[in-house]
Order: C-alpha cells, then structure tokens, then sequence
C-alpha cells in the first residue's frame, strides 16, 4: 500500500478500482453500467488506487467495503485516472487514515441528473478490460 | 437472401400497400434506388426486395432496420402514389421510409414479460434504503410513469433493461456496446433524464413524458442499434 505518511497526487497512469456490490451494475458481457459511476447524495466517488498495493490488499479493501455495507463484493472494475479526466471530473487522493492510504475520490460531478449519467456512461466505456469477479462470487457476472 | 412477393403502389392512396404498411415520404440528398414491397416480421434484415413505384417496375437491396423499416430515395417526378399531398414535393429528390405498423405478437408478449419485472421492482423498491445504503424509495408516480413510458414503446423497438436507482429513479437503458448505448431515468415528476454515447457523440438532456413516447428517445435509439 502507499506509505500513509507520503501520499502522493494521483497520477494519470494510475489504475484505479472500483469496486461492485450490485448486480445490476454488471452486464453479462463483462461490461458495466452507467450506474456503476454514478454519485448519489454525494458529488464524490469512492475508488481505490493500485499503486504500491498488492492485489490481494486492494481485494481486502474492497471485502471491508462490501462488507461495511453489508454486501458482497461481486468484484472490481479497473479504470485509468487519464479516463477520470473528463468534462467536469477529476481524481483526488483521499486517504483513508491510518487502514487506507490508497483510497481516492473521482470529484467534480454536476448536480444534472443528465449531465452525471452522460458522465458515467463515459466512465463505463472506459474500464481496463472485463470487470475482474472476486473470488467466491465468479456467479456475479449475470445481470441482476 | 430472400425476396418479398412483388407488390405494386400504384393507385395507393394514403396508408397504403396493405396490412401494416404506412407509407412516408421526406426531402432528402441521398439517392439509390426506387422499388419496394411489403415488409413482414419473418423478413430478414438485410434483403431483397421486388416491387414497382408508378409502373417502374424493379428491385431493391435493402436494409430492414429494428423497427421494420426501409428506406430509399428518388427523384419525385410527379404524382407518384397518386398522394395530392405531395405536390409540393414534385420535383425534389425526397426519401421514402415505409414502416411496419403491424404490431408484432412476439414483441408484445416480450413487453408484457418487461411491465411484469417493471411491477416487481417497483414493488421490491417502494420503501426506503432497499438497496441497505439509504436509497430512496420509487414511488408509485415514478413506478406508473415508467409503466407508461414502456406502454408507450413504439412496436418493434428494443426493449431496455430497466432498474431501480438510488435516487428513486427508474432507468432505462437500451444498449449495444460500451460506446453504443442510451441510458434514461424517471423521475416522479415525470421528467426524464437521459443520456446517450454514439461512439465519440455525448448527446443528453431532458423531456417531459406527455401521450406519446419521446421522438427524442426513439431518434437516439435507432441510432444506438443502427
């Protein structure tokens, strides 16, 4: 993980994940949806960086969320921080001190409903490759 | 690739050319061709069609689109079809579109299937925080208008995959790839939300659900699965 007493801004060729705890922000055909990218009640969204962690620690992370929430973590997609820098959006280091230095947040949502979804469906379109299933919930990639 | 029987416009009058056949014509700079025959729903997409316009007889290869419709151009050299509404037309190259009216049983029954998953998750989200992250509830304005609105389908589109927001929001989405996809949401005052993504186009905005289903919608659709 990221030294928790240098965290660094993010950098554009930074991967980021985000991870997914509804179905029905998963296609069958490995894509996401809109949904999966869009704020609701906050103009913010939680993602969490890669650098400097290991795989199995950014999985850890994203089982505390699914799990602070009471979910299950279906899995991650992974997005470049260059593919966050579009129209209004824009990608802050976050931390979430002393468990998560890695955390970050997509900023700069507008409050249109149409402008966050035209937004989000960008976001969607722009993940690394298939949405990675967690381990044990490989079922996951159905549509809900 | 199969052919159509043949089929004759001549002496058309209005909506013509049999069951479910609705003919329109529009001003256009394109041309290509100048014959057309019935359309059926066990057509295929992409085929041949024999016909004749005003005695010219001839054929066509054409393309069905999703909403059993074809298209071509010509030069309107006069009355053709006998539709006194064209007169001003006379003379203009103008594009053809004739679309099937004729409602499809297997898409109504898809429609039926969908109003019925529509109902369970309106119901299934009618309280609040049903997604366990203090969401809000779709109301049942939001669930009656997003029934209205996929009543209101016009026969032969694409059905969407519906679901439930946060926000209390209904979406729709009709979608084809990543980058071929319209995405709307219901509010419960009857506004809709929607955005779409045609490759490198990012059209949005906003409608108020009225009698019909917004032209808007069915523009941006076409697109998404043209």
């Amino acid at each position: 993980m990221i030294d928790s007493t240098h965290v660094p801004p993010v950098d554009d060729a930074e991967l980021l994940a985000r991870f997914i705890v509804n179905g029905n922000e998963v296609r069958a055909d490995g894509t996401v949806r809109p949904q999966l990218f869009l704020p609701y009640k906050w103009v913010e969204l939680s993602v969490n960086r890669h650098r400097d962690a290991a795989s199995n620690e950014t999985w850890s992370v994203g089982f505390q969320v699914a799990e602070q929430r009471s979910k299950t973590l279906l899995g991650r997609a992974d997005i470049r921080a260059s593919s966050c820098w579009v129209g209004t959006l824009s990608v802050l280091a976050s931390p979430i001190l002393p468990h998560n230095p890695n955390h970050a947040d997509i900023i700069g949502y507008p409050d249109r409903k149409d402008e966050q979804l035209s937004l989000a469906a960008k976001l969607a379109a722009a993940i690394e490759s298939p949405w990675h299933p967690a381990s044990g919930s490989d079922k996951g990639r159905v549509e809900a | 690739m199969n052919a159509s029987p043949g089929y004759s416009f001549d002496g058309a009058q209005g909506e013509s050319g049999g069951p479910g056949l609705l003919l329109e014509l529009r001003e256009s700079p394109r041309g290509m061709s100048q014959t057309v025959g019935p359309i059926t729903s066990s057509m295929p997409k992409k085929c041949e069609i024999f016909g004749r316009i005003h005695g010219v007889r001839g054929r066509v290869f054409t393309e069905r689109n999703f909403m059993s419709t074809i298209t071509f151009t010509r030069n309107l050299e006069s009355e053709t079809l006998h539709l006194p509404e064209l007169r001003s037309l006379v003379g203009h190259r103008v594009e053809i579109v004739v679309r099937d009216s004729e409602p499809s049983p297997e898409f109504e029954a898809a429609r039926s299937v969908l109003l019925k998953t529509l109902d369970e998750i309106g119901q299934r989200c009618s309280e609040p925080n049903w997604d366990g992250e203090q969401a809000e509830a779709v109301s049942s304005a939001t669930h009656a208008i997003a029934r209205r609105l996929l009543e209101l389908l016009p026969s032969d589109t694409p059905l969407p995959v519906i679901a439930a927001e946060p926000d209390g929001q209904l979406n729709f989405e009709w979608y084809q790839s990543p980058r071929r996809l319209l995405t709307a949401s219901i509010s419960a005052c009857g506004t809709l939300f929607w955005a779409a993504l045609i490759n490198s186009e990012d059209p949005r905005g906003s409608c108020q659900l009225s009698d019909r289903f917004p032209s808007t919608l069915v523009y941006w659709i076409g697109l998404v699965y043209g």
